[in-house]
């Protein structure tokens, strides 16, 4: 139940696109690093083209899982909140005002005057109750757990209502107030952002699937409009999908920001990453991330300019604290010597090319959340590693590797993702530098399915290189809550503290909901993780976007880079 | 005739089934899970969603059950619905199939128009440095991956040299069907696919055309006075090319599997690209209905070789 949908990070390429795909709309001011062209006379028309990894598998946000499917719906179905592009934070959107009372069981969005469609239609609180009572009763959305707290939801979901009772639009559609079962902090933003995501025109979708209905057999999962967007809130008017090719759409003039100043915006869809990369360097798409990899290639293009800032994301080594070929992880000693025993900035160098950072717990650095005070900063250090695995009991055998307590070798399998440089330069280094501790590591690419497969929480994997791709408003409850160890759950290194549950609840069910509150929980949170080391936390990586130089106002950050689009002109 | 076109119709069969069974199988049988890749490892995602998803699918039952479904859908032309696009799969793949074809016709017309001219060179200049040359050409043709000469055509006439599009059909912002633009965008793809079909025409003339060369008729159109070429092209050329003809399998056989590796090099949205990417995805209805659907397609067009055959040659249908 988040803002953005987290993903673990897949190849680096599609990662970056995950993230940045949460893309936004505006709220008004002026941005102070806006590009330079200040001075000049933005001047208007030309065509936005950004390139896409496969077709849109949909193009409304109930049924959507997929990076490119948000990017096509995020254009014309907007969010009551959003997430501030550099800092995260919520802020409004279409709602101008969003409010949770004191008692944390009720919360009230306001809209702003006057929203219409592109279509001339009124935007209306029953919009979005539409949206919500949509994915109560579709069969392909995985979104349902964002609503489950709230009052009604579980009745209309098995059809004992035609409505969810817990929502009400008031005051002719301009106030929407959700009731609670539960004190839920993260609500906020993922009701008014995250969940369904964008909000769909009830009154032409009405036409295909009727929420008001206790007939739970008919869904919107399959209507027509799901793949043809009859209106649009958003800066851009859907106009045609032509499968393998391109989607576009042309400006929407009623557009509550003001209406774009660009004519057209194409998403067009390249078979991968490197297909991007080219078509970026001959100027067939305008912008695009990329690669450290690619960065000397492209760097060397005069046409393109350089974006750079920090993601919300990190890689990690994770240890399965209940590994059966290795009872040793469970010992917090051998963890920590795990974290010494690893160069850290030496991977940022030599794979990142020095576009990351060292971490050392959970929270990512450009968080509202972080606060690294008190954090043990782990750097390699040989002597320190050995120290605390002889602590941990451990002894030097013949052929300098460790025998632990039960006189077996210290020896483990590492897996990674194949075709993943990233991951396959952490296993290169995972595997000399722990051999130089005394530790053997045996290791093992596969690929990125295989391993999410492997590590299905149980007993039968060691340690696993992946990564966290993280959402704007932290909820790490199901990362690191010691119930969230079941199958297909993502705790899948059986950690487990009192502190860090307390914690994970504090930030959740507060009672407490203010943003200081939250932090001071996460906080808590973090130093245990620091000092309990059950991942070797290794770093973040920074996002490359370059974009074309006539491109002006364009001002990427880690929480969406399309936030100001309407603002967006080319320069002749 | 109609007895031998019936009998292969009825050998057809059991090749059918046997696809029917390997591609069910093969795409199952691979290891991970279709949802776990839908779902990219998404943290927030709770079991409950998880199973409502698998089950909507219909991937809950059991494996015998769902092959049994899928076949008694595919005969009543049922493909069923992508996992992935949420559209009927027969939609998907019917307005891609146009594309592809653009790519196999002109492919194809490029390596009979380069193709039969080699050939006949070939044999008529058999031992000259043009011989020689065709010939190297030839098995270098063959040996050269297609996927690796589509990257390096992307990379150094698109990317660097920037002389042709790097892909796609048209330029963003051109729509249209028979035009120059068009034209230029299938370059690059039917340059690489029909270099292997050009490769192949060749080796099979230049044999056919000396056997044919040294017949009696040839000697007897030549003494009648008649200029070489009327020869060649009448009396050499019409009767070498039959085997040729029939050869035509072979080549839509390497049109189809190139097209697979081409069209995703050349980013052109046809059936090769649509199965390639749906086998990366593990879109089971997708992928099953894109391999039927060719291997059904490559046993008709065997089946048509096979009865031209026939037709020309009586002897065949003894056999």
């Amino acid at each position: 139940m988040r803002q953005h949908r987290a993903v673990r990070l897949v190849i680096a390429g599609i990662a970056t696109i995950t993230l940045i795909a949460t893309a936004c709309t505006p709220t008004g001011q002026p941005s102070s690093t806006a590009t330079a062209a200040a001075s000049e006379q933005p001047v208007a028309g030309g065509r936005l083209v950004i390139g896409a990894t496969g077709d849109p598998k949909t193009m409304q946000p109930v049924i959507s899982g997929d990076t490119t499917s948000s990017l096509i719906w995020q254009q014309v179905y907007v969010t009551l909140t959003r997430p501030n592009y550099k800092t995260g934070q919520t802020e409004p959107n279409l709602a101008e005002k969003f409010e949770l009372s004191a008692d944390g069981l009720t919360l009230t969005f306001t809209l702003r005057d006057n929203l219409v469609w592109s279509n001339g239609d009124p935007f209306t609180g029953e919009d979005w109750k539409y949206t919500v009572e949509a994915v109560g009763r579709s069969k392909k959305t995985v979104r349902k757990s964002t609503y489950q707290d709230i009052v009604g939801w579980k009745d209309y979901v098995d059809g004992k209502t035609d409505s969810v009772a817990g929502i009400a639009v008031k005051d002719s559609g301009k106030v929407i107030e959700v009731k609670f079962t539960k004190i839920f902090c993260p609500a906020v933003a993922a009701l008014g952002g995250g969940g369904a995501g964008g909000i769909l025109p009830s009154k032409l979708f009405k036409a295909q699937w009727d929420n008001k209905t206790i007939d739970t057999s008919k869904n919107i999962d399959d209507v027509p409009y799901n793949m043809s967007p009859p209106a649009s809130m958003g800066p851009w008017v859907f106009k045609e999908f032509k499968p393998g090719v391109q989607v576009t759409f042309t400006k929407n003039e009623r557009y509550f920001r003001g209406a774009p100043l660009l004519d057209e915006f194409v998403v067009k869809v390249y078979a991968d990453a490197t297909a991007v990369k080219n078509a970026l360097m001959v100027g067939e798409v305008t912008q695009a991330n990329i690669q450290p990899s690619d960065n000397e290639e492209v760097s060397k293009n005069e046409a393109l300019k350089l974006f750079r800032y920090k993601q919300s994301s990190y890689d990690y080594i994770g240890w399965n604290l209940k590994a059966a070929k290795a009872p040793w992880l469970a010992n917090v000693q051998v963890r920590q010597a795990l974290a010494y025993g690893i160069d850290a900035p030496a991977i940022v160098n030599k794979v990142l090319l020095g576009f990351g950072s060292q971490i050392y717990a959970h929270t990512p650095p450009v968080s509202w959340a972080y606060d690294d005070t008190g954090f043990t900063k782990y750097t390699r250090d040989v002597n320190k590693a050995k120290q605390l695995l002889e602590q941990a009991g451990a002894k030097m055998g013949g052929d300098g590797v460790y025998r632990w307590t039960d006189g077996a070798p210290m020896k483990m399998r590492i897996e990674a993702a194949q075709g993943n440089n990233v991951s396959e330069t952490v296993l290169q280094f995972a595997q000399e530098q722990y051999k130089a501790i005394g530790i053997q590591i045996d290791p093992l690419l596969e690929s990125f399915n295989a391993l999410l497969d492997r590590t299905q929480p149980g007993p039968d994997y060691e340690g696993f290189i992946i990564g966290w791709s993280l959402g704007a408003d932290p909820d790490p409850y199901s990362i690191w809550h010691s119930s969230q160890s079941g199958k297909d759950q993502f705790n899948d290194v059986f950690y487990a503290n009192p502190t860090v549950d307390q914690a994970l609840v504090d930030n959740r069910n507060g009672p407490d909901c203010s943003q200081a509150a939250r932090k001071k929980a996460l906080h808590a949170m973090d130093l245990q993780l620091n000092q309990d080391v059950p991942y070797t936390f290794l770093f973040t990586r920074d996002a490359l976007r370059y974009a074309d130089k006539k491109l002006q106002g364009f001002d990427p950050n880690t929480y969406a880079y399309l936030w100001n689009v309407e603002k967006w002109w080319l320069k002749k | 005739m109609g007895r031998f076109i019936l009998r292969r119709l009825v050998q057809a069969i059991p090749t059918l089934i046997g696809i029917l069974v390997l591609t069910f199988a093969l795409t199952r049988l691979s290891p991970s899970d279709p949802i776990q890749l839908m779902l990219g490892g998404q943290y927030d995602i709770t079991p409950e969603d998880r199973i409502a998803l698998r089950e909507s699918l219909g991937l809950n039952e059991p494996l015998p059950l769902q092959f049994i479904k899928w076949v008694w859908a595919i005969l009543h032309l049922d493909f069923g619905q992508s996992f992935y696009y949420h559209r009927p799969v027969m939609d998907l793949i019917l307005e891609r199939v146009p594309n592809s074809l653009q790519i196999s016709i002109a492919a194809l017309l490029v390596t009979v128009a380069i193709g039969i001219p080699l050939g006949v060179i070939a044999a008529l200049r058999r031992g000259h440095i043009e011989d020689h040359g065709i010939r190297i050409f030839s098995v270098a043709g063959h040996a050269i991956p297609q996927f690796w000469l589509g990257l390096m055509f992307v990379l150094t006439l698109s990317v660097q040299l920037r002389w042709f599009p790097i892909g796609s059909m048209n330029a963003v912002g051109v729509d249209c069907g028979l035009c120059w633009d068009r034209v230029w965008h299938l370059i690059g793809p039917v340059a690489v696919i029909s270099i292997a079909g050009i490769a192949n025409l060749p080796r099979i003339l230049r044999t056919e055309v000396l056997e044919v060369i040294s017949q009696d008729y040839v000697r007897t159109a030549r003494s009648k006075g008649l200029r070489e070429k009327a020869v060649i092209a009448g009396h050499v050329l019409r009767n070498a090319l039959i085997p040729v003809v029939t050869s035509f399998g072979t080549i839509l056989l390497v049109f189809f599997s190139g097209a697979l590796i081409i069209e995703r090099v050349f980013n052109w949205p046809g059936l090769g690209r649509l199965t390639f990417e749906a086998a990366v995805n593990k879109d089971y209805p997708l992928v099953q209905a894109g391999v039927v659907i060719s291997s059904v397609l490559l046993i008709f067009s065997y089946l048509l070789r096979d009865i031209a055959y026939a037709w020309v040659d009586p002897r065949i249908k003894a056999r």
